[in-house]
């Protein structure tokens, strides 16, 4: 067996469940930020939390060097950031026995991290802090959070939150600044570039204390409104332009929208991967980056006067960025560039994704100025058109804005490019709005299931996926996702003496010459609907060994094919760990296609074993397809459905409703991958037209081609109203099935063309039924309206014409 | 000859003269005549002028004298006899006016027409009301256009549905119509129109003449007029006749005095009669209102007490008690007296700035021997952030601020800060709205786009900005022309397709939308689904250029100061907001129907608002300076009756976000509602949707509509069973520890009470009263429980929740 014993505890809501290899729940950590090169501590608090194992970080730069666990909702992390380590994001996940934690972040800024002490709610009672530091605070229920700081006269002060940045609220925080006079200088609350996080900077006009103030943008806020206030005298531009630039190269840039004025800097690209642009002035560097493109060809930067197409540059050819800004309200800029008949052309727009009011509209143009093409959005609520160039020459790009506003930060990115080719492998949610399942934890000795998924850009084919390290014990056969699928079921499997333990792994997708990476995107904060505020972006998967389960599942493997149009029972069996008695339920997220299982499978307490009925429809996909089955306790509700059954312990006499996750984290386990095969039903059947009276009986006859191959009953359905037929039984060998239909006097008359006979016989001790002859006619006269030849056979009206007439 | 039956049936209404004094001068209506065609004719009005002001009809005393026989004269009216010109000579008492009279087509009966003489008998005897035939679904499988909006489609009704039966052109004596109406076979309406009469006879001679429909070239209302304007009644009981002449597309005018409604809008006053003759029932003014075809005009009305007044030369503060004076000695009432200066400082600061008066305040106020200091405390008061607050919140609910379509918090709160920081910044209505309408951008990054997502429908963001910002409802003429006002459908959707170009798309936030010019789109008529241009709303039709923002064009029209609508609407809103009541009232229903209670006073308040380029703190300051909001609201012997004319201040409850405010005052709580720092006030609160038991009680506007009805000030018993029994005041008392923090500070128990009375009620407690509380002090152990109660019962007093 390799279910351990338990402790079984008594909840204090007097709900008896065991306690069974659950992972942590993170319910904030404080204060998420540290200082680059400095050791710090994060507070992790949330629930499970007494055995902390590791915390998975997702890149380098920042190590873990001690975990403290403090009673089972408490956790201190001392971390250790390097000296050159990146500024801004980090991702992590907080491993137990019981599994990883949901995602979460924190940040690590260039500046000496300092907490803030309430009470500081006033202009008059500020909390005194010295200039370019990064601090930690939190806005409580309409809380007011004021900082004093003293400036000289001609100083720049740039005040700059992380608040939705932080990634767990929607800390919608609004900024002010007052001079010494109390003169609002400065107040901040949404902008393009980092959206609800507020920055500002002003130039001080005097000397003296100036009051930096911190509340929520409705005066709301709570106990985990946790937010870094970046204060200093660092550059805080709203802008860069150009806001991209070619690879390798060194670029000239406009740093526009800082109190202290337009600055230029210049800075060397990267070959490859992402830059994050970070001015550093007076040696000291801006905490958080304007966004920057980095793109592998060159840019053309805009001229003005360009609001015709005849003004615009010089045409270039593409591949090639256009930069520019629209300056002005109604602005409209031009670009020309040169292509061949038949060019395919991504042409992008970067604004929103670059931190930019602008709401760009893109426009392809021909030389005569006639639209090509054009867009307004795409799902990044950037424009972005693919254009398929219809002869040679020169073509135009106009850029304006959606509401006709412009000003100095209306800054904008035009890329044209070739279609993007490649593929992506990511995980697919499980349950929307949360982070369940993100994490693949296998229990020793068991198996889970997982949906690996595929984005395809502009490729075709199969992909296979396989992994590039695995976590010691856990292995998986991955697999190919068909030319026509896109989700790929995956079984990991961790051996019965795997140690506990996690990777964080990296997959791969291949399709021909094409290969792919992971990457999956978290949504930390969510907008309304499914908008998200703020996300990371992963590109390992986490995979983790924990405990073991106290429950396994297998499914015995079919005797026979499931026949299409037809219905084959398996049965699934479980295995209870010790003190693990609660009801199972069992599911099957991988079926065949046009396969279901109609009913929720619910293995009772006292029972180990469920069959379970395979549904296939006439449009079920012919071959052979896997077949999984989860297991994992049963929602109460669902044990309550059997109105005969007892109340599952502890549910006492209120209803118990509890969380939909998973019962009380149990993760689901897996059955090994079975095969199924869809056939064809191995015999076909053909009803012969068949007509009766009212009121009599008839013999429906249903002919049959192939071989049943067994004892089976038949049973015909689909029969009019109040007309009856007893089941037949039918031979191995049968090549006819013979129905007496007794038709009642009140049986509609009419053509009832939907007849089918059913088969039930059983192959390998489990249930298989087909259905044969579908459609099958059945005509119900007035009495005495039945004409037959000599046969019995029921005569066409054309028939009984020409019999008419022969009679004549 | 029936016509002429008709006229003496009217004539004989009129009462004889019995003029007290001799009379300054005679008007005759109409002023020229002209006949055209046999059956034409025209009823005169002679209307005498006293000195007093009074008028009287002395129609029946006047004598009629034609130079040339062209037409016949009976019972003041005038029927062609022969083509010609010439002039009538109309005299009484000891004054004459010459009448030129022409004559045409005098021998041509001209046809029946179906719009111009069938259907307006129908309209006179009410068969296509909104509850009759006239209803949207028809009555009794009988359906005709409300008021008659749609002639070819009742024509059509009539003649073609149920061929042979509703028209019987065979017997035109015995169809349906003619049965029904008369009452001949039975008739849900009853009997409509006596078999024989004038109106009997129409509808059949044109059922004789085969129901022809009306020649292309058939000329249509254009215009009605109503003779006199205006009547001035001494006393109740004396009687005017009223005349109606419509023109037409043709340029000819004919009597349609017979085919018109009469209604009147107080019965308490004066009453009128189906023919057109107003008789004085009491004391007070009425407005007539005569409708015919798609016009409606009406005649003013005064019926003085009938007892001896003189000019009572009440002093003038400034210009507004000058014209209000002149209104009501025209009535013959007379106004308060001015009140006290313990009262004016409770009213002012109440209606100003939304507080009670503090105890300083008021010490400082009384003590002040300054016979200036009421200018001064105004001016003080209209300086206070306060004052704009409240102006913040009147004007948010004409916007609507509130979270509604998907608005969320965030842009609520920056939509409500947006207004705030306009007006604090000193933006009058007009900026606003200039900024308003034609606002494009992101809700969070233009927060005045979320008029546009508050609402999204053109017709209803039409609708809202014509009530609001123009006083005017215009909702009637969506699906028909307005049966008591002058919009048609025509306007309506002319109007509405200012709005026809609005384009939304998601903006950067997924909380935040974004509002744009599309450029394209149109307004549909309804009728014939024609595309409608857009046309100011009883202006012009403007010249706009493909692509140009049709709401900016709007928006420049609408705050025009050349736009006496929306210069006086905003007048009018703020003498509302001062007197309970406005010279429009409701100060969102300006329709030809519902006529202002001084004319003269909301246009010169219009001109105001349009010289001080819309700024409220200047009209509020002309207002509360005035004599008039200065009086006391205890009336006399003359302006008891009066409720509209401002002859005294009357008891207003406070509204619902001032009273909690005030009772936050002087209980020295603080609140904390949603979306404002703790202390936030309650009229400050930006959404209209937050709840609060309080406020809902107590009638705060829930901004769902742009009516000013929102916001009431009725008393509802469970008001007073809230205040009796709620959360609000016994919490409120004991949270702010008021008593006890007076007792620590050895405040005798009784000077506790005299100044609970002083926070509370603005006065010192009366001996009566003194005595009585220090009897109940007395008595009590817990003298602090004691004063609680008294603190409890002083905040449940009508004069505590009243402005006086």
């Amino acid at each position: 067996m390799f279910v351990r014993l338990l402790v079984v505890c008594c909840a204090s809501a007097a709900l008896v469940t065991p306690i069974v290899a659950a992972p942590p729940s993170i319910e904030s950590v404080a204060p998420g930020v540290g200082q680059r090169g400095a050791e710090f501590q994060l507070t992790i608090t949330g629930a499970r939390l007494a055995d902390p194992q590791e915390l998975m970080l997702y890149v380098p730069g920042v190590v873990c060097t001690k975990l403290t666990a403090k009673g089972e909702s408490e956790v201190t992390a001392t971390m250790k950031a390097a000296a050159d380590c990146k500024l801004g994001e980090y991702a992590f996940r907080l491993r137990t026995k019981g599994g990883a934690s949901d995602l979460r972040t924190f940040r690590i800024t260039p500046l000496p991290v300092i907490l803030e002490v309430e009470p500081n709610d006033t202009r008059d009672k500020p909390q005194v802090v010295a200039l370019n530091v990064s601090i930690a605070g939190v806005v409580e229920a309409a809380d007011v959070d004021t900082y004093a700081v003293t400036l000289k006269k001609g100083q720049r002060l740039s005040a700059e939150i992380e608040g939705v940045r932080l990634g767990f609220e929607v800390n919608d925080t609004a900024l002010a600044i007052h001079g010494p006079d109390g003169q609002e200088l400065a107040a901040a609350d949404d902008n393009p570039l980092f959206h609800q996080d507020p920055f500002a900077s002003i130039v001080a006009p005097v000397d003296g204390r100036y009051n930096v103030q911190v509340r929520d943008t409705n005066f709301g806020g709570g106990d985990n409104h946790r937010y870094v206030l970046h204060l200093g005298t660092f550059a805080r531009p709203a802008a860069i332009y150009p806001a991209g630039g070619q690879a390798a190269t060194e670029v000239s840039v406009k740093l526009i929208g800082d109190a202290a004025g337009e600055r230029t800097a210049k800075w060397k690209l990267p070959a490859t991967g992402g830059f994050e642009f970070r001015p550093t002035e007076d040696g000291i560097e801006t905490p958080t980056a304007n966004p920057f493109r980095v793109s592998p060809f060159a840019n053309v930067d805009e001229t003005e006067p360009n609001d015709e197409p005849k003004q615009s540059n010089a045409a270039v050819a593409w591949p090639i960025a256009f930069n520019g800004i629209i300056g002005k309200p109604g602005d409209a800029d031009h670009f020309r560039f040169t292509a061949k008949k038949g060019d395919a052309i991504d042409v992008q727009a970067f604004a929103f994704r670059i931190g930019s009011p602008t709401d760009t509209v893109v426009a392809v143009l021909d030389a005569q100025g006639e639209l090509v093409a054009s867009n307004d959005d795409d799902e990044t609520h950037d424009s972005r058109v693919l254009v398929s160039i219809p002869a040679d020459g020169d073509y135009f790009i106009r850029v304006t804005d959606k509401r006709k506003q412009g000003g100095a930060a209306f800054i904008y990115r035009i890329e044209l490019a070739k279609p993007t080719i490649g593929l992506t492998v990511f995980l697919a949610e499980r349950n929307r709005k949360t982070q369940d399942r993100h994490v693949i934890a296998v229990p020793r000795g068991n198996r889970v299931t997982a949906f690996l998924a595929i984005r395809r850009d502009d490729i075709t084919g199969p992909v296979t996926i396989t992994a590039a390290k695995m976590p010691t014990g856990v292995k998986s056969a991955f697999g190919t996702v068909a030319e026509n699928e896109f989700l790929l079921p995956v079984v990991f499997e961790a051996a019965a003496d795997a140690p506990l333990g996690g990777q964080l792994v990296e997959l791969i997708g291949k399709s021909g010459q094409v290969t792919g990476g992971f990457t999956q995107e978290v949504i930390l904060v969510r907008g309304p609907g499914d908008s998200t505020l703020h996300a990371v972006t992963l590109s390992k998967l986490a995979v983790v060994v924990i405990e073991e389960s106290p429950l396994t599942v297998t499914v015995v493997t079919p005797a026979a094919p499931l026949a299409v149009d037809g219905r084959l029972d398996v049965t699934v069996k479980i295995v209870r760990g010790k003190d693990f008695d609660q009801a199972v339920e069992v599911s099957f997220p991988c079926l065949p296609p046009g396969v279901e299982v109609p009913t929720t499978v619910v293995i009772a307490a006292d029972k180990t074993e469920a069959v379970v009925t395979l549904v296939a429809s006439p449009a079920a996909e012919l071959g052979d397809w896997r077949l999984i089955a989860e297991a994992t306790m049963a929602r109460p509700s669902r044990v309550a459905r059997d109105p005969m059954a007892a109340p599952p312990a502890g549910m006492g006499t209120s209803g118990g409703r509890r969380p939909r996750k998973s019962a009380d984290g149990l993760t689901p386990v897996a059955s090994e991958v079975q095969s199924v095969k869809l056939a064809e039903s191995p015999v076909k059947g053909t009803f012969a037209p068949s007509a009766c009276e009212q009121g009599k009986t008839v013999k429906v006859i249903c002919n049959l081609a192939g071989a049943v191959g067994g004892n089976f009953t038949a049973k015909l359905d689909g029969l009019p109203p109040r007309a009856t037929a007893k089941p037949v039984d039918v031979k191995a060998d049968g090549k006819q099935i013979e129905f007496l239909v007794t038709v009642d006097a009140t049986t509609p008359p009419g053509e009832h063309k939907s007849l089918v006979c059913e088969l039930t016989g059983a192959a390998g001790g489990q249930k298989i039924v087909y259905h044969l002859g579908r459609d099958g006619s059945l005509k119900i006269d007035a009495p005495g309206a039945v004409k037959t030849d000599v046969n019995g056979k029921p005569l066409s009206p054309l028939d009984i014409l020409r019999l008419e007439e022969k009679k004549k | 000859m029936r016509f002429a039956l008709i006229a003496i049936g009217l004539f004989t209404m009129a009462t004889s003269v019995t003029a007290a004094e001799s009379t300054v001068s005679i008007t005759v209506s109409p002023a020229s005549i002209e006949l055209t065609g046999a059956r034409d004719r025209q009823g005169l009005v002679v209307q005498a002028a006293f000195a007093d002001g009074s008028t009287q009809d002395v129609t029946a005393e006047a004598t009629f004298a034609l130079e040339k026989p062209i037409a016949t004269i009976a019972n003041a009216f005038l029927a062609p006899a022969s083509d010609g010109a010439t002039t009538l000579i109309v005299t009484f008492d000891k004054h004459s006016t010459k009448v030129p009279v022409t004559v045409s087509k005098a021998k041509d009966a001209e046809a029946i027409r179906f719009r111009t003489d069938v259907m307006t008998v129908f309209t006179k005897v009410g068969c296509n009301t909104g509850k009759c035939h006239g209803s949207a679904s028809g009555k009794d499988g009988f359906r005709l256009s409300l008021f008659g909006y749609d002639p070819d489609g009742d024509y059509t009704r009539i003649t073609r549905e149920m061929g042979g039966r509703r028209v019987n052109l065979a017997t035109p004596d015995d169809c349906l119509l003619v049965n029904k109406v008369t009452g001949k076979v039975p008739h849900t309406g009853g009997q409509r129109i006596l078999p024989g009469s004038e109106n009997d006879l129409l509808i059949r001679r044109w059922l004789e003449a085969g129901a022809p429909k009306d020649p292309k070239e058939t000329p249509k209302p254009v215009s009605i007029e109503v003779f006199p304007k205006q009547a001035v009644f001494a006393a109740k009981g004396a009687a005017q006749r009223i005349v109606v002449r419509a023109k037409y597309s043709d340029g000819t005018d004919r009597d349609v005095t017979r085919f018109t409604v009469f209604v009147g809008n107080n019965d308490a006053a004066a009453s009128v009669a189906d023919d057109g003759v107003v008789t004085g029932v009491g004391p007070g003014e009425a407005f007539i209102l005569a409708r015919f075809d798609q016009f409606t005009e009406g005649t003013a009305v005064i019926v003085r007490p009938g007892t001896p007044f003189a000019d009572p030369k009440t002093p003038e503060f400034n210009y507004v008690d000058k014209l209000v004076h002149a209104k009501l000695n025209k009535l013959h009432v007379k106004p308060s007296e001015v009140c006290t200066d313990e009262v004016f400082l409770r009213r002012v600061s109440i209606d100003l700035i939304g507080k009670l008066p503090s105890l300083t305040e008021r010490e400082k106020f009384l003590a002040d021997t300054d016979p200036k200091k009421r200018e001064v405390l105004v001016e003080a008061l209209l300086k206070r952030e306060e004052f704009r607050d409240i102006w913040v919140m009147k004007w948010a609910e004409t916007l609507q601020i509130r979270t509604i379509n998907g608005i969320s918090a965030k842009g609520l709160q920056l939509y409500d800060k947006w207004l705030r920081d306009k007006i604090r910044g000193g933006a009058t209505i007009d900026k606003v709205v200039r900024e308003l309408l034609p606002a494009v951008g992101g809700t969070f990054e233009n927060p005045a786009v979320n008029y546009f997502q508050t609402e999204t429908a053109p017709q209803l963001l039409a609708e809202n900005v014509s009530q609001v910002f123009l006083g005017t409802r215009i909702q009637c003429a969506q699906c028909h022309n307005h049966p008591f006002d002058r919009w048609t459908m025509d306007d309506y959707y002319g109007f509405a397709s200012f709005f026809s170009q609005i384009g939304y798309k998601n903006a950067q936030d997924p909380r935040e939308i974004t509002v744009f010019n599309s450029g394209t789109g149109d307004m549909r008529h309804p009728v014939g689904n024609r595309s409608v241009k857009p046309k100011f709303l009883g202006g012009a039709t403007p010249e706009l250029k493909p692509g140009q923002d049709y709401r900016a064009a709007l928006a420049e029209w609408l705050t025009s100061t050349e736009n006496p609508d929306f210069a006086r609407n905003v007048g009018n809103i703020v003498w509302a907001h001062f007197f309970g009541r406005g010279i429009v009232d409701s100060v969102d229903d300006v329709r030809v129907s519902n006529p202002a209670s001084n004319q003269e006073l909301l246009d010169t308040l219009g001109a105001k608002a349009s010289e001080y380029k819309f700024d409220i703190e200047k009209l509020a300051r002309d207002i509360c300076l005035s004599r008039t909001y200065q009086l006391s609201t205890k009336r006399n012997a003359t302006n008891e009756w009066d409720e509209r004319n401002f002859a005294h201040q009357s008891l207003r409850r406070m509204r619902a976000e001032v009273l909690l405010d005030c009772i936050t005052q002087v209980t020295e709580t603080t609140n904390r509602f949603p979306g404002l720092p703790l202390g936030g006030r309650a009229v400050q609160i930006p959404d209209g949707r937050t709840p609060n038991y309080f406020l809902t009680t107590f009638g705060r506007a829930a901004r769902t509509t742009a009516c000013s009805c929102e916001v009431k000030t009725t008393p509802t018993l469970s008001q007073a069973l809230h205040l009796l029994n709620g959360e609000t005041t016994t919490g409120k008392i004991v949270e702010g520890k008021v008593v006890a923090k007076l007792l620590a500070d050895k405040t005798e128990p009784i000077a506790v009470a005299e100044r609970l009375y002083l926070c509370c009620l603005g006065r010192k407690p009366t001996a009566n009263e003194l005595a009585k509380i220090g009897s109940k002090l007395d008595r009590a152990d817990d003298k602090s429980a004691a004063l609680e109660d008294l603190f409890w019962a002083l905040l449940n007093t009508n004069e505590f929740i009243f402005n006086r």
